[in-house]
């Protein structure tokens, strides 16, 4: 064929082609690889025209349905590495993992964060509080990210805080003990969240401040629970050339310890009977096979005779974490006031437990201002 | 609506081309006229009255002014007429704001600032339609008597919001009668899919760069990076704007439609008065067939030789926008090309081509700094840094990241700012006819790679919307 010929027809199948079958395909609410809802169509008003929402909804509506729409998105980022680039959508690709981008901190937010945490100390019995930064793999493994890429550098940002916390506060050295660790997988390659042994690895940092003899990796018995975790780092890019993470469950003896686990979603309270919620490893998120998705309140109760009780302020960096408290605690609650809009008063009061243990990884805690709601409290 | 979005390539685009090549010849002006007018009012659904407002009366004017061709006071009044109303509303939708900033400070006074939002394409379809009314008082052209053509021409939807400027007469003949042929068509197509690539692959990636550097505050900005920032923006435009032009003129002759070419490799100019010939070149020529030329052009003397050219840049300054940075981008130019016609230009001469590139394309990069960077005091502070003054240091890890990161993104905009690639293919063409397959082969896959962009596109600006 006559090559203009073609070309004309190449350029007209693929105009008519790709629409017809973008709206043929049955649509879907949300993307499971990307692990977001998808936009819906806009209504068509009056109003929603002469302010434009109807034109820029439309315009998201047919992006996100698109066909192919995860193979385009795995082409881009794959075509934008070939670039040069190395970072693509706040994620850093290297050989072996992919990594958060965390940047330098908003000064007058992390110090208002602190004060926060130093008020709260102060109101509480002396060495009963301790806080836990975690660092995030750009920080334990900044040899993979690529060279001179402008990050903070996260233990140093974690001293400094622990500094300005003073003595009031046990402050917990997660990030040397991970730091030593790094040759095996403490934190996943395709996630932003470090994996059971990264977790355990703090945990056993977190001894002396919260005062219980840590137990022994031979204590537990670990259960490859799934071999297909593909994380939030991989929903972001789509890219293909980190193989899938193991989820690695830490079972103390038998998970008989925990009794009952309620979480309170803020509008209702449900019951669980582990803290294993096995349904999400069927899912394409997968992280929350640790007690769910983030929520406002989740209690675990075991039947450790000790009375012991432990209050934690938290991320989703401690879901995997509480896994290991459970031998050395009657009963955990982990708050996440990144979910609930008033003061946690609302919701149990801080007098009834024995410790409080504020954790968070780095990234959030530059970056989110939940923790003044402690405030709210007074 | 812009071209480098998915629901234009995949909605509008097939839509109204299916409506226009199935329709008999007499309905194809009309399926243009709503495709424009849907175009436009996607992006503007209220401003679209005003631009069919603005076009009718130069359309009635033209109409005027053919019918009274021998009152030739009557012909006057009509022109300065069209002149009022359409320079007017540009002036209050554009420069009503800056006028009134400017008033206030200069009398201490307060006049209530109306702040308008300016209206998509005002600046473009303005001198468009213009050129209509002009061109009919000066007999150059015929007039249009039937609305719906006229109205096809201000509207054509491939160059409404963003040029080139297409004068009536450019297409005078086209908008009564024209072909589409396959030879025509798959030219098109192959300017199109080449200007989309350049908006999507280049301005976007590269941009991107910029505004990264221009985020960084002025006092931690280091030399090399303000540097990198400066000369990624230098790419950004052009290709953005090049590739815009590309795309309208590669729509246009899949219809049939002949446009004048924008742009012309400007970045390979030996002088500033030869960039200007290969840079926004309608532009150029309108200032010079409406402006510079009625007022007298170079045929009076130097003194009014000068004044005309300060004129002109002046206008081409403000045209860009309300802001004094635009009028001293504007004025910047005029002095170089003043200078050029002076002396600088004999000099320049006798220079071999490589110090005359370098020495304008260096000229065209620092205007850049007047042109984006928001403020006269800001863009004193940027040239400070590019020339080691500021207070950010030379370079730093940054510096040397950013430039890792797009170096191969800059080797291709400066590759992509010649026309070797050009004279390679069409050599490669002529010698190897087999090659000739190669064609298709590139228009699907830039396609799917720009559409692979579009699809997640986290950065998609498109710079001269804002003109």
């Amino acid at each position: 064929m006559n090559p203009k010929k073609l070309s004309v027809i190449l350029f007209f199948v693929l105009l008519f082609a790709l629409p017809i079958i973008t709206f043929a395909l049955p649509k879907k609410e949300f993307s499971e690889s990307e692990n977001r809802v998808l936009a819906t169509m806009p209504k068509l008003t009056g109003e929603t025209l002469a302010d434009k929402s109807f034109m820029s909804g439309f315009d998201s509506y047919f992006a996100d349905h698109f066909v192919f729409r995860d193979q385009w998105i795995s082409a881009k980022t794959r075509i934008e590495l070939l670039s040069g680039k190395r970072e693509i959508g706040g994620v850093f690709i290297s050989k072996n993992r992919m990594l958060e981008d965390v940047q330098e901190p908003d000064e007058a937010l992390v110090d208002k964060n602190l004060s926060a945490i130093k008020e709260y100390a102060a109101s509480q019995e002396e060495g009963t509080t301790s806080v836990l930064l975690a660092p995030t793999a750009a920080d334990i493994y900044k040899e993979d990210l690529p060279s001179n890429a402008p990050v903070m550098d996260q233990s140093r940002f974690i001293q400094n805080s622990y500094d300005k916390l003073g003595s009031g506060v046990s402050c917990i050295d997660a990030a040397g003990a991970l730091g030593k660790a790094k040759g095996s997988d403490i934190f996943y390659r395709t996630d932003h969240h470090w994996t059971s042994l990264g977790a355990f690895t703090a945990y056993q940092a977190s001894a002396s401040a919260l005062q219980f003899s840590p137990l022994s990796r031979e204590d537990f018995t670990v259960e490859d629970a799934s071999d297909e975790f593909l994380g939030t780092l991989y929903s972001k890019t789509l890219y293909n050339g980190i193989p899938s993470d193991t989820i690695q469950l830490y079972h103390y003896q038998d998970d008989s310890a925990v009794t009952q686990v309620v979480v309170n979603t803020g509008s209702s309270k449900e019951s669980y009977d582990s803290i294993y919620f096995r349904d999400f490893l069927e899912q394409k998120d997968k992280y929350s096979v640790f007690l769910g998705q983030n929520q406002p309140v989740v209690t675990i109760k075991t039947n450790n005779p000790n009375g012991k009780k432990l209050l934690v302020f938290k991320d989703s960096y401690a879901h995997c974490y509480a896994q290991f408290l459970i031998p050395h605690y009657s009963e955990i609650a982990l708050v996440d006031m990144r979910y609930m809009s008033g003061s946690y008063k609302n919701y149990l009061e801080s007098s009834d437990y024995d410790q409080t243990l504020f954790l968070y990884n780095v990234s959030t805690f530059t970056t989110d201002n939940s923790v003044q709601k402690l405030s709210l409290a007074k | 609506m812009v071209f480098s979005s998915l629901t234009f390539i995949y909605i509008f685009l097939p839509v109204v081309f299916l409506f226009y090549f199935i329709s008999p010849k007499r309905v194809k002006n009309y399926i243009l006229l709503l495709s424009g007018l849907l175009f436009f009012a996607w992006g503007e659904p209220v401003y679209v009255l005003l631009m069919v407002f603005s076009a009718s009366v130069d359309y009635t004017a033209g109409l005027l002014i053919d019918r009274y061709d021998d009152r030739p006071k009557l012909r006057t009044l009509f022109l300065v007429g069209a002149l009022v109303i359409n320079l007017g509303i540009l002036a209050v939708f554009k420069y009503a704001s800056f006028f009134v900033i400017n008033v206030n400070g200069l009398f201490g006074i307060n006049l209530n600032d109306p702040s308008l939002p300016l209206p998509i394409g005002i600046s473009f379809y303005t001198f468009q339609s213009l050129s209509y009314t002009i061109d009919m008082y000066m007999r150059k052209i015929k007039v249009q008597k039937n609305y719906c053509n006229y109205l096809t021409y201000v509207t054509l939807f491939p160059q409404i919001v963003a040029g080139p400027i297409v004068r009536y007469s450019d297409v005078a003949n086209e908008i009564d009668e024209r072909k589409t042929t396959v030879s025509l068509a798959s030219e098109g197509i192959g300017q199109f899919v080449r200007g989309l690539g350049k908006k999507v692959l280049l301005a976007n990636n590269i941009g991107a760069l910029w505004t990264t550097v221009k985020d960084t505050p002025i006092e931690q900005l280091p030399t090399m990076t303000a540097w990198l920032g400066i000369l990624a923006f230098t790419f950004q435009i052009y290709f953005d704007f090049s590739g815009y032009s590309d795309m309208a003129c590669g729509l246009g002759k899949i219809m049939g439609f002949h446009f004048p070419e924008n742009f012309n490799y400007p970045y390979m100019s030996k002088s500033i008065s030869e960039f200007w010939r290969r840079w926004h070149i309608t532009l150029g020529s309108w200032f010079k067939s409406y402006v510079y030329i009625p007022l007298g052009g170079n045929r009076k003397g130097t003194a009014r030789t000068l004044r005309n050219l300060l004129v002109v840049w002046f206008l081409t300054g403000l045209w860009h926008g309300a802001s004094w940075n635009f009028v001293l981008w504007g004025v910047y130019y005029g002095i170089i090309i003043i200078c050029e016609k002076l002396f600088l230009g004999k000099l320049l001469d006798k220079l071999p081509s490589v110090i005359r590139i370098v020495y304008s394309f260096f000229l065209v990069v620092m205007g850049w700094v007047l042109f984006d960077v928001d403020g006269l005091a800001a863009a004193g502070k940027f040239y400070q840094t590019l020339f080691g003054f500021g207070q950010g240091g030379l370079m730093d890890g940054n510096s040397l990241y950013l430039l890792s990161t797009y170096l191969l993104v800059f080797i291709i905009c400066i590759l992509g700012s010649t026309d070797y690639p050009k004279k390679i293919v069409n050599k490669m063409l002529v010698k190897f006819r087999r090659t000739e397959y190669l064609v298709p082969v590139f228009v699907l896959g830039m396609m799917l790679v720009c559409t692979a962009f579009l699809v997640n596109a986290t950065y998609n600006p498109f710079l001269y919307f804002r003109f």
